[in-house]
């Protein structure tokens, strides 16, 4: 399957993951080239830890004889035989598991930070926005401690096949019949790698109950959210609905483990019968010596241990990581297929502006279309304000622009490169801003603020000049540290930051690049006091003009018309469209859409 | 001795899975002991077996046995580890309940805003979600193989008494010294020293940022995927190299075993053999005894291991924050008698607050001084008073940090003061009872809660009418959400759910509170409620919300002036203290901080023909 076929059709989860064996090659292969030696060193060690313990049965039927034929070498070497095998299973498995333990720290960060590394890679936040694929990354990453033990799992698995063969083996000296009893052992195969698939597919059609129940189990424990349980009453509803919440989840997948425990059950107690006859074979029918029969029973009752395990293992290997090694095959493939080939470069400086030829955009999975046939010219060195009421597509319109999504017909042109054709890290890095739905990065203020322009994040000048940009000097300064302060109080000594103080810094965070060509703010300062306000915009419009030599476009989107007007275009977008174009004293002459929103603000201050 | 094992955490872990489910732990634990005697069962079997075939008799007796041990070891497995499972994920339901339970119960908050509690809160509140371990479902089943090892090997043990007194305590001595001498079994603790906590918390949250959605959009925009992923790999990289300092291994003490192991077996093997050799054993008893000194190494592969080592870390987690988090989180309790009296004979927490008064109390704050425990250096407040009228509406000012929201959530009571009172209607806020002073006051937040859930709930938690909903929704300017179904979840992350943009979610969160006054509440506190509303909705949103709450004694928190005027007192607050205190024209009027601040935000609307520019040089 082509990448691109497999990002195109994700309307049925599971269904289009990758397949099986291809998946566990490319996952194998991403552990050995991690940790070669210590990969082979543990594999190796897992093999020759399960001889010893496949001779004991040999060791048992040697004693016995000597015993019966009286001979006193045969006694003492089978007593020799069985101290050794004894301590030498206990004492390689030993260093079997150190080995593989170092093995598995080292391959986990590997995954992690592939995974990590991948997802952070995807250009677009389309898999963040999607039930769908949110269901699939949030088992993926949460199981990937289940993909460093798929190795052990791996190992594990080829030692039980390896006991296995030595075993039978063993039971074909006696009477070559009895390697039929590995037949036997085939239901209980079967139903072992029956059995994840079934459990999985019904956990998955509940998964969005666990979703909730962690939902609401958050509200109940974490302090934001504390203050209105507590005014609401709500405390005794919310661990009732969680519990519900749980328990809708917990029903049909307890009911699924136990019926498919029974079936495994039951299958087992074919190859006990089968086993029964097979002593039963050899003691009366055989009439085969006492030796034999020993031998028989011991490694008749390994093999049981043995099949099971590598059932159990593969059952394992199965459900968890091979799924997991799908899902990271998905992955891999769904970043590889967004990537685009980049033939052109973005401009050093913009000398026409960026210009939105007819496009259309629909976000994935939906029917709706956001934004419908824009076309808008942003020219270089401007202020343009995009406003307009809720869902009328402004920040798809800045989405775009940051080229989060690509548009789903018509051009963005940059000085008549296409968009989408510029290298996106190039293009990022001409970037600046900030938005309204900002994260909190919870690290020492200088680096909050340092991660706008990562090539200068620990620079102080720089994040220095951020701040003043930005106007939260009163925010470091009360820091108790400056920006040498830990932010956020769940860490060792960490500072306590309101919400209007996180805004500021991400404010500072959007102005630490000093020479953007595009800088957007997307509604940046709506928990910002009115001084704040003031001076920033102040600010912001002197310095707009001062170093529009680049001819930098300064994109706005604001609900507030006192912000808007200073702007040199504003772009007042309608049910999708762009309804009106023009600078504030134009439209308010047009006496449209925009005049009579800005009449209704400017009444409340009457 | 008894005491002292019951204060172990394996002990405790134990015990809690009792709590979560009796039935399945008493399967379990069941499992656990017949499973442990039937490989000895087998042995034996087998033994009388060999016997039967060497002595001629009857091969019925025996082959029954060793068929009917055989295929309890094999299907008792599959049976035991759906036992595991389930009761796994039991557990870990009972520990998350008990948890909330402890999080939620407290009436005020302190305990979950308190830095020192946040290792514990981790542990505990993220004990099950894979990233620091597998999830107790799957761990109960490695917990099931320790325990069963160390069982069958201690069995297998005592079988041997039948051979020689000595044989038991000396190999299962020998065997038990592998775990004392590697140090490898759960019982240390050197793999979650605090130091490895903290490490494990940076290297989550490093991997947190990479893949979570939150941070998505900033991770792209500014480029930050490569460093981000950097960052992971060396939080993890130092939180394994200090693991594995931690339980390096020690060569030494491996041969050492070695020796021991070795020379116990050897010893008891050949004394088996050289009785067999002189006739004083018969074949079918040096089987048995054979297969039982195999068995006891069992005991070095089982033991507490590191799951039940993880899976314990929450439960006691939880135990010390249930104490803590009770005590942290209590507020004064009051003498609530006097509120019958107080109060028109309505107050008792119990009595429905519907037929509380119409019009909303007089609220004083008389002297208070403040500081959260965790900052004391720095007092938010001290000395600071202020009166608001019954029934009228008040609106605070100030800049960023001055106290606004820490004055809201003394209001709420979510916190006492250190000193001075809080009184409503001249009667202590404390006497007045938490659950009825709740039932009176509604707020709406800055970060209000988005519920996962319908519409409905949105509004209306606890449930309402569906008119009071439809109603309260429209007067929050949400009417086209209430043209929707009311029980359409409003999360994308469900099926058929769907999302709300910011100004929709905030007009939501209005509806809950004008809901909450329709269903008895008589204060209404509003932080920054109009944040997120664009133009059409902020101007007229506001005086409906005051229309629709009249006679509520309305507290308002705002950055904005067009708002805060329609008030009918405003306090501008600074540094924790009232710098000015009056209506809208007073203040103008007085010529101070509110007319100079408020002045700056309505100039950009007063000269409606200069341009933009030119306005911003002229305020200045």
């Amino acid at each position: 399957m082509k990448p691109s076929e497999n990002t195109g059709t994700p309307d049925a989860p599971g269904s289009d993951l990758p397949p099986a064996m291809r998946s566990l090659k490319r996952t194998f292969m991403l552990g050995y080239r991690a940790e070669p030696r210590l990969l082979g060193l543990s594999l190796g060690l897992a093999l020759l830890m399960m001889l010893p313990d496949a001779l004991l049965a040999l060791w048992l039927k040697v004693l016995v004889d000597g015993v019966l034929k009286k001979s006193s070498g045969q006694i003492t070497l089978a007593a020799v035989g069985l101290a050794a095998s004894t301590t030498a299973t206990w004492y390689l498995s030993i260093l079997s598991q150190r080995a593989s333990r170092r093995f598995r720290d080292r391959v986990a960060i590997a995954l992690e930070s592939h995974v990590a590394r991948l997802q952070a890679s995807v250009p677009t936040v389309e898999h963040h926005e999607r039930p769908e694929y949110l269901d699939r990354l949030a088992m993926l990453r949460d199981q990937v401690f289940a993909l460093d033990h798929m190795f052990m799992s791996l190992f594990s698995t080829l030692g039980w096949i390896f006991r296995l063969v030595v075993t039978v083996v063993l039971l074909a000296t006696v009477h070559p019949a009895l390697v039929l009893l590995v037949v036997f052992a085939v239901p209980a195969v079967w139903t072992s790698t029956w059995r994840p698939g079934i459990e999985r597919k019904v956990e998955e059609s509940v998964i969005a109950n666990t979703r909730l129940a962690r939902h609401l189990f958050v509200l109940g424990t974490t302090a934001p959210p504390s203050k209105e349980v507590r005014i609401t009453g709500t405390a005794g509803w919310l661990e009732q609905e969680r519990d519900d919440a749980w328990r809708r989840w917990y029903v049909p997948v307890a009911k699924v483990r136990i019926s498919t425990a029974l079936w495994h059950s039951a299958s087992w107690a074919v190859f006990a019968l089968a086993y029964i006859g097979a002593i039963a074979f050899v003691t009366a029918g055989l009439d085969a010596s006492v030796g034999s029969a020993v031998l028989v029973v011991a490694a008749g009752t390994r093999l049981a241990g043995y099949v099971g395990a590598t059932a159990g293992e593969l059952g394992f290997l199965r459900g968890f990581w091979l799924d997991s090694s799908r899902r990271l095959t998905w992955l891999e493939d769904y970043a590889a297929g967004i990537e685009r080939p980049a033939t052109e470069h973005a401009p050093d400086r913009l000398t026409k502006g960026i210009v939105f030829d007819n496009v259309s955009f629909r976000y994935p999975g939906t029917e709706r279309l956001v934004l419908d046939g824009v076309n808008l010219a942003l020219p270089a060195g401007r202020v343009v304000a995009v406003v307009g009421e809720n869902g009328a597509g402004k920040s798809t319109l800045v989405k775009l622009l940051a080229r989060m999504y690509l548009p789903t017909g018509g051009r963005i042109l940059i000085d008549d490169v296409d968009l989408s054709r510029v290298a996106i890290e190039e293009w990022r890095s001409r970037l600046a801003g900030a938005f309204q739905d900002f994260f909190r990065f919870e690290f020492f203020a200088q680096r909050t603020i340092g991660l706008g322009d990562l090539a200068r994040l620990d620079e102080r000048p720089a994040s220095e000049a951020a701040v003043q940009r930005a106007g939260a000097e009163d925010v470091i300064d009360r820091l108790a540290y400056g920006l040498d302060t830990q932010l956020g109080p769940s860490w060792n000594s960490g500072a306590e930051v309101s919400f209007g103080q996180w805004q500021k810094l991400a404010l500072a965070r959007g102005f630490m690049r000093d020479d953007p060509l595009l800088l957007i703010l997307d509604e940046p300062t709506a928990a910002l006091d009115a001084e704040t306000e003031h001076a920033l915009f102040e600010r912001f419009a002197q310095a707009s003009r001062v170093e529009a030599v680049n001819g930098r476009v300064v994109v706005l989107v604001s609900h507030r018309f006192s912000t808007v007007r200073m702007a040199d275009l504003i772009v007042v977008m309608d049910g999708a469209r762009v309804a009106e174009v023009g600078s504030h004293e134009d439209l308010i002459a047009r006496g449209g859409h925009y005049a009579e929103l800005y009449a209704m603000q400017a009444a409340a201050y009457g | 001795m008894i005491s002292k094992l019951r204060e172990r955490q394996e002990a405790k872990f134990f015990a809690e899975l009792w709590r979560a489910s009796p039935g399945y732990a008493l399967a379990w634990w069941v499992l656990l002991i017949v499973r442990a005697c039937v490989p000895a069962i087998v042995s034996v079997a087998f033994g009388w077996l060999v016997s039967a075939i060497t002595l001629n008799h009857s091969l019925t007796g025996p082959l029954v046995l060793v068929g009917v041990a055989f295929g309890a070891i094999v299907t008792l497995l599959p049976v035991h580890q759906l036992v595991s499972m389930n009761l796994g994920s039991l557990m870990a339901n009972h520990l998350y309940g008990r948890l909330m339970h402890a999080g939620i119960t407290p009436e005020g908050i302190a305990h979950l805003e308190r830095p020192e509690f946040t290792n514990d809160l981790t542990t505990a509140r993220d004990f099950d979600q894979g990233i620091m371990g597998p999830p107790l479902a799957i761990s109960m089943d490695f917990i099931t193989g320790g325990l069963l090892d160390l069982f069958v090997g201690t069995v297998a043990g005592l079988l041997l008494f039948g051979f020689a007194w000595w044989a038991p305590p000396l190999l299962i001595a020998s065997w038990m010294a592998t775990h004392w001498l590697l140090r490898e079994s759960g019982v240390w603790k050197d793999r979650n020293t605090d130091e490895v906590r903290t490490a494990q918390r940076h290297a989550d949250y490093a991997y947190r940022l990479a893949v979570d959605a939150a941070p998505s959009k900033e991770l792209r925009f500014f480029g930050l995927g490569g460093w981000v992923t950097d960052r992971f790999v060396e939080t993890r990289r130092k939180l394994y190299d200090l693991q594995y300092e931690a339980t390096k291994l020690r060569e030494k003490s491996v041969l050492a075993c070695l020796a021991i192991v070795a020379a116990a077996n050897l010893v008891v093997f050949l004394a088996i053999a050289s009785a067999a050799r002189n006739g004083d054993l018969s074949t079918g008893r040096v089987v048995v005894f054979v297969q039982a000194a195999i068995g006891v190494s069992a005991i070095a592969f089982g033991g507490l291991n590191w799951a039940l080592d993880g899976s314990s870390a929450p439960v006691v987690a939880l135990h010390r924050l249930e104490r803590a988090m009770a005590a942290a989180g209590s507020l004064r309790s009051g003498s609530e008698q006097l509120v019958a009296g107080a109060v028109s004979g309505s107050g008792v927490a119990g009595i429905g607050p519907k037929i509380g008064p119409k019009i909303g109390p007089k609220i004083e704050l008389k002297n208070i001084t403040f500081a959260y425990e965790a900052e004391d250096t720095r007092e938010i407040f001290k000395d600071f008073s202020l009166t608001i009228p019954a029934g009228t509406s008040m609106a605070i000012v100030g800049s960023n940090g001055a106290g606004k929201t820490t004055l809201a959530k003394l209001l709420c009571r979510l916190y006492d003061p250190v000193s001075g009172s809080i009184e409503i209607d001249g009667t202590p806020i404390e006497n007045l009872g938490v659950v009825y002073w709740r039932k009176r006051i509604t707020a709406v937040f800055q970060d209000f809660i988005r519920f996962e859930l319908s519409l409905r709930t949105n509004v209306a938690p606890l449930g309402a009418p569906d008119d009071v909903i439809v109603k309260a929704l429209a007067d929050a300017g949400g009417s086209e959400l209430a043209r929707g179904h009311l029980g359409t979840v409003l999360s994308k992350a469900y099926p058929d759910g769907t999302d709300l943009s910011g100004g929709q979610w905030q007009r939501l969160a209005l509806a809950r509170a004008l809901c909450a006054v329709e269903l008895g509440a008589r204060v209404v506190l509003l932080d920054e409620p109009t944040a997120q509303l664009d133009v059409r909705g902020e101007s007229e949103i506001f005086e409906r919300v005051l229309r629709a709450t009249k006679g509520c004694t309305t507290i308002l928190i705002s950055h904005r002036f067009s708002t805060v005027r329609l008030a009918d007192s405003i306090c501008v607050l600074e540094n924790g203290r009232v710098a000015e205190l009056g209506s809208h024209d007073e203040l103008i009027a007085l010529g101070g901080r509110y007319r100079e601040m408020f002045e700056l935000q309505a100039s950009r609307f007063s000269e409606v023909d200069e341009t933009g520019n030119e306005v911003v040089h002229e305020t200045l």
